[in-house]
């Protein structure tokens, strides 16, 4: 083990590398966030799903409102489902 | 803990998509939804590895849990009812089921009692953690084992697998930066060598497809963050959200020298008055 202070030589490289390091932390715990959403959205979208299949009713575009997150947390459900459903339509041209 | 807002914005969806339904039937399924969410089993992850490579500590750094680590007497070693030792643990953000599992290679009659141990639990858990000791470099025992689970349990239970090697920190040259909390740059070397030494090892004797192993230190608090993405990668995908939900990753840089950290707050108060006064 070795201690390093800011009077040392290596202390700039030893900075740049905890930083990088750093970097690479923050954007693991992004991700992870990222991907909790995503289940979470599929989850609840599923689960939504099953209990209005249950009580006789059709929820439709659960699948793209989970696809299409983003646009989707910003402007609500509805206009995920739609826009979803554009960007397929379109793709498949 | 639940995300309410997404949750509310289901809701909100799901009634201006059937706005034909009455306040009873509104009510009828917000109270449905929240049954759901309460009955969902919380989430359930296995642990394998031998007495003393660092099962418990990692668990606690993943999860801060409320769970006593015993340094002197291994908690895999006490008698359960069950197969392997199981815990219901209470982190500080919530319930999980941990499998506390033992390690393979210790005596040829134990050993087939947890192949038993690990059929039995497998199949039951999102996710299965093996820990491996670096810088252990004998695989056979792992080799075989992942082997024969795949012949008695299918190759799909396989995609629940994260290899996992603790004690990063110690690997030669053993001179961790220990003011940062980081390894050394020729450990760093080591690390990536042996990271890929274990992929290639691990590919070749069992699937190509399985995951490069995620090195690592608990007692350092050193890459947690990625043991913990690759955890929630590995979960079903309607389920690593619960993982989300109960993960308490220890951090690393509360572990850096108080100087160091001074020096870093310095440096950030210099940035940002920089950016401030250009």
């Amino acid at each position: 083990m070795r201690e390093i202070t800011p009077r040392d030589d290596e202390f700039r490289e030893i900075e740049r590398r905890f930083t990088l390091f750093l970097n690479e932390v923050e954007r693991d715990r992004e991700l992870i966030a990222d991907i909790s959403e995503s289940s979470l959205r599929l989850f609840l979208a599923e689960a939504l799903s099953q209990i209005a299949s249950a009580m006789g009713y059709i929820l439709q575009g659960g699948v793209e409102f989970v696809k299409d997150m983003k646009w989707s947390a910003q402007v609500g459900w509805r206009a995920g489902v739609a826009r979803a459903h554009e960007r397929r339509l379109r793709d498949d041209d | 803990m639940l995300d309410n807002s997404i949750l509310s914005r289901l809701k909100k969806a799901f009634r201006s998509a059937n706005i034909h339904l009455t306040d009873s039937e509104r009510r009828e399924v917000d109270s449905l939804v929240e049954r759901e969410l309460q009955n969902t089993p919380p989430p359930a992850i296995a642990f394998i590895g031998l007495t003393g490579v660092g099962k418990s500590t990692t668990i606690n750094a993943l999860f801060n849990a409320a769970q006593d680590v015993s340094h002197t007497k291994p908690m895999t070693s006490r008698p359960e009812p069950v197969v392997g030792d199981l815990y219901e643990y209470t982190g500080s953000r919530g319930e999980i089921v941990i499998y506390d599992m033992p390690g393979l290679g210790e005596d040829l009659d134990a050993d087939e009692r947890h192949y038993s141990a690990y059929a039995e639990v497998i199949p039951n858990v999102d996710v299965v953690v093996w820990v491996i000791g670096m810088p252990e470099r004998y695989l056979t025992e792992i080799q075989r084992a992942v082997r024969r689970l795949r012949s008695e349990l299918g190759p799909a239970q396989l995609s629940k697998l994260v290899f996992a090697a603790n004690k990063a920190d110690l690997i030669v040259p053993r001179d961790w930066v220990e003011s940062a909390n980081i390894p050394s740059e020729s450990q760093a070397a080591h690390i990536c060598d042996y990271s890929r030494s274990v992929t290639e090892r691990l590919r070749n004797s069992i699937e190509s497809n399985i995951a490069e192993p995620v090195v690592y230190s608990a007692e350092r608090r050193f890459n947690l963050e990625l043991l913990m993405r690759t955890v929630v990668e590995r979960a079903p995908r309607n389920r690593a959200w619960l993982f989300g939900e109960v993960a308490n990753v220890a951090d690393f840089t509360e572990l850096a020298s108080p100087e160091f950290r001074a020096w870093l707050r310095w440096r950030s108060e210099g940035d940002r008055r920089a950016r401030n006064n250009p």
